[in-house]
């Protein structure tokens, strides 16, 4: 299951998501905004997708992170829109039976949502408005 | 009896995060000439390249999903296909 909403993200309702009785083990990722990035301060981060695509890239990911460590159960959550320091940006839950297999798949799902799901994130600094954060070409190179 | 046939294919282009900002629009109607041999992406990269020359200049790497598919260069369009401008990604 995924969403992505610009609405705050709901960590017991996603947790909730993964609940399973065969489940020894449950891991929770939360990506939160930062108040700096290297050596500038950032007050907060807008967020935006092209849904369509992100959804679909998602989906494909979940499928395989489920396949490959046989999980219970998946959910994940993204924000999009204008987001403050210390909030919630995206939200991996997952379920399994024993906690290698959860934690696995877990930075499994993060590490290729960050390469291959179309999502974008501006910082805003106080000075020159926002940067863009440099980040994966799609498709890869 | 003659028959006119259309002179181009209409593409709705849509165009996120940097690239937005350089267009100055979420999304755009662009036409591009019907080739005898095919149009494809390239000649559609070309266009966006010469329309918005800053995409260039930024050294943007730029992809392109069709129907939000991953296309290639090579990739053939049809008429009133949905186009995305892609820049590197970076969500999390």
């Amino acid at each position: 299951m995924f969403s992505i909403s610009e609405r705050h993200i709901d960590v017991e309702m996603l947790l909730a998501n993964v609940k399973d009785d065969c489940a020894g083990a449950t891991i929770l990722f939360l990506g939160t905004v930062r108040s700096h990035n290297d050596d500038y301060a950032v007050s907060g981060i807008y967020y935006e997708a092209y849904i369509r695509m992100a959804e679909e890239a998602m989906t494909k990911i979940e499928e395989e992170a489920v396949k490959r460590w046989n999980l219970k159960k998946f959910a994940a959550m993204h924000r999009i829109g204008n987001l403050k320091i210390g909030e919630v940006s995206v939200a991996i839950a997952v379920s399994s039976e024993h906690r290698a297999e959860a934690f696995e798949a877990g930075r499994y799902a993060i590490d290729r949502i960050k390469t291959e799901v179309p999502i974008w994130k501006k910082e805003i600094t106080s000075g020159k408005g926002g940067i863009w954060a440099q980040g994966a070409p799609m498709g890869g190179t | 009896m003659k028959h006119h046939y259309p002179q181009f294919i209409t593409l709705k282009v849509k165009s996120f995060a940097i690239l937005r900002e350089i267009i100055g629009k979420e999304q755009m109607t662009l036409q591009l000439p019907i080739k005898d041999e095919a149009t494809t992406v390239a000649d559609l990269r070309i266009r966006i390249l010469e329309l918005y020359p800053a995409i260039s200049a930024q050294r943007i790497v730029m992809a392109i999903a069709v129907n939000a598919k991953m296309a290639n260069d090579k990739s053939i369009l049809n008429d009133f296909d949905e186009i995305a401008l892609l820049p590197p990604i970076s969500g999390g």
